[in-house]
């Protein structure tokens, strides 16, 4: 801020907000745009008598102003809109998504929330089986020297096929697959067990990259330490190398359990009465989207925790981490 | 962090233990259906012996969503509480003649009709489904039990009797039909239509009926009445062009289950149970509707 440099104080002021900046907030939204062009008036005209420093404080509320006349603006335009799409045609787009008779049907709710309960399971047992999993393909993608190479291979292999598979393909070749050829073991699982292995099979294959990606950045040098004070390499990674990975793939990890959540709904297509099923279901009945809409929303409030829970997290790690900068 | 791990893995197997036997969720113990209109379902002294899959139990497969078929347009919204349809009510006789209670599950449309439904874990499945020479060479078929030409929906007062005044109308079909097969590409010859539309789903080309944007809806027959039945007398459907698709019951191939059920539905169709059936449901006998003949060229 210092006055040595640059042009007249006068001057810079006048640039605190533009008078046309300011006119133009006033037309976006006048509500608040018009608080912001009479203080830019003022700015502008306090600046020309000198008076530098009220003038700074009138520039500063103006420009304040217009980023309300923006921020207020753009919220107030959004829900008018979706008021307006709501209301429009004679209400045909609330009768399609949020028709009343559907939305104020307990038996509705309750077939959506059945359905939800598989979905939840699903994924819960899905996330527990994918967390160790996918830990040990990345600890074998990583194991050293050239004898494991062929297991290496086998684990990269099955990466690839995973990642590259739609997760709707691998519930089909799994779920109607197994079950049609009578695999040993495999053959007689429900639909439900078909689903949470399709599903822990696509996201092991994610999550062993966000493992691997977590050991990898762990500085080399641990290993060396750790080596050097006599620790195998299994001791090593076990007591080490892992604990800091995986702490710190803590959101990445998460990240990808929420995708998983979502992913839950294409388990209807192999027979699960699931939450999109259901919906499907009701849909037919009542020829309305508003079971859909449902469902979307026990998405939401199924994945909000999640993030917010992760945002938290990252908010934590950055003050532990960084907190002295 | 390890602590929570294994706090995270007690809690799933809590859940893993208390959700042992969820199938049942998907399955859903009926009553009996309500006797239809027509129907003589006095059950004969001694039942026959069906040799179900399960014991005491007539193991049903369908595909939902199948309105009018398994529940009622406009009323079900849950399909662990459907109580009426025509299949349902069918499956719940089948079950009354066998002496054993009628439980149904759900499957996907397309691995039933691919045959990949374990032979041995369902007795019978009822979903609607076209008999064709393809499908039954991986599933065994029953006889027809349901007609499903094709019908013509359009608004009350449209006056069709000949081919000629349905090539006047712009028509609206489902994509992936057999309608559109038919008079959107002209398979077999004649079948063309000059003006058609194509809809991605059902619920849109009747809406796009409503509206006025085309003046009919061609596709399965008894799919045309129930929306005419629906519409409070606003649509109707004038006449149907044969095509002679029927919908037949699927048992797993070779396993015997056909011999064993044909007498049962011959039954059904020859004292006029069936037809009472999709006269309650679909409020009108699609026999009734006249047949619109198609020059052949």
């Amino acid at each position: 801020m210092s006055a040595l440099t640059g042009p007249p104080a006068a001057k810079r002021v006048g640039r605190v907000l533009t008078y046309r900046r300011a006119a133009l907030a006033s037309l976006f939204f006048p509500p608040a745009g018009i608080p912001a062009l009479v203080f830019s008036l003022r700015a502008t005209r306090l600046a020309a008598q000198g008076e530098i420093e009220p003038a700074r404080e009138q520039g500063e509320k103006a420009r304040d102003w217009a980023w309300y006349s923006v921020g207020v603006g753009l919220t107030v335009y959004a829900v008018a809109f979706m008021a307006w799409l709501l209301t429009t045609n004679g209400g045909s787009v609330r009768k399609a998504y949020l028709a009343w008779s559907v939305l104020s049907d307990g038996g509705a709710w309750h077939s959506l929330l059945k359905g939800f309960w598989i979905n939840v399971q699903v994924f819960l047992f899905a996330e527990v089986i994918v967390l160790v999993w996918a830990l040990v393909v990345a600890v074998v993608r990583l194991l050293p020297g050239p004898a494991c190479r062929p297991i290496r291979f086998l684990a990269t292999v099955y990466v690839d096929m995973f990642r590259a598979f739609p997760a709707i393909l691998v519930v089909y070749l799994v779920g109607l697959g197994l079950a049609q050829a009578d695999v040993p073991f495999l053959g007689g699982l429900s639909d439900v067990q078909y689903a949470i292995l399709a599903l822990s099979l696509t996201y092991g294959a994610y999550v062993s990259e966000v493992y691997r990606a977590g050991i990898e950045s762990i500085h080399w040098s641990q290993v060396a330490a750790a080596r050097s004070l006599g620790l195998t390499y299994s001791q090593t990674m076990r007591h080490v190398i892992v604990p800091q990975a995986v702490r710190r793939v803590i959101p990445p990890l998460l990240n990808d359990f929420i995708g998983l959540q979502k992913d839950t709904a294409i388990i209807g297509v192999i027979g699960p009465l699931e939450i999109i099923s259901r919906a499907r279901f009701i849909n037919n009945s009542k020829g309305t989207l508003a079971a859909y809409s449902m469902a979307a929303l026990l998405f939401l409030l199924a994945t909000l925790p999640f993030t917010r829970y992760l945002e938290w997290l990252q908010r934590r790690r950055q003050s532990r981490t960084e907190g002295g900068r | 962090m390890k602590k929570r791990a294994y706090a995270v893995l007690a809690v799933a197997g809590v859940i893993l233990i208390s959700s042992c036997g969820s199938d049942a969720a998907k399955t859903s113990p009926s009553t009996p259906g309500t006797t239809p209109a027509g129907g003589t379902t006095a059950t004969p002294a001694a039942p026959i012996d069906c040799k179900p899959v399960t014991a005491g139990t007539l193991s049903v497969v369908t595909s939902l969503p199948g309105p009018n078929f398994w529940g009622t347009t406009q009323q079900e919204v849950d399909p662990d509480k459907i109580k009426s349809g025509i299949e349902f009510d069918l499956a719940n006789l089948i079950a009354a003649k066998c002496g054993l209670k009628m439980s149904f599950r759900n499957e996907s449309f397309d691995a039933l009709v691919a045959g990949q439904i374990k032979p041995d874990s369902y007795d019978i499945s009822l979903s609607q489904v076209t008999i064709t020479v393809d499908r039954a060479k991986v599933v065994d078929f029953s006889l027809g039990y349901f007609k499903s030409d094709q019908g013509l929906l359009v608004k009350k007062g449209t006056v069709v009797k000949t081919f000629a005044d349905v090539k006047k109308l712009t028509i609206g079909v489902q994509a992936s039909t057999t309608a559109e097969t038919y008079f959107t590409s002209g398979t077999p010859a004649g079948w063309k239509l000059d003006k058609t539309k194509v809809f991605p789903d059902l619920a849109s080309a009747y809406a796009s009926l409503n509206a006025g944007q085309v003046d009919g809806i061609i596709i399965d027959t008894p799919i045309n009445l129930g929306q005419a039945s629906q519409s409070g007398g606003k649509l109707e459907v004038v006449g149907q062009f044969k095509t002679g698709e029927e919908y037949g019951a699927i048992y797993g191939l070779g396993n015997g289950k056909k011999a064993i059920f044909a007498p049962i539905l011959q039954g059904f169709l020859d004292d006029g149970t069936i037809n009472g059936l999709i006269a309650k449901y679909l409020g009108g006998d699609p026999s009734t509707v006249p047949f619109i003949d198609v020059p052949s060229s």
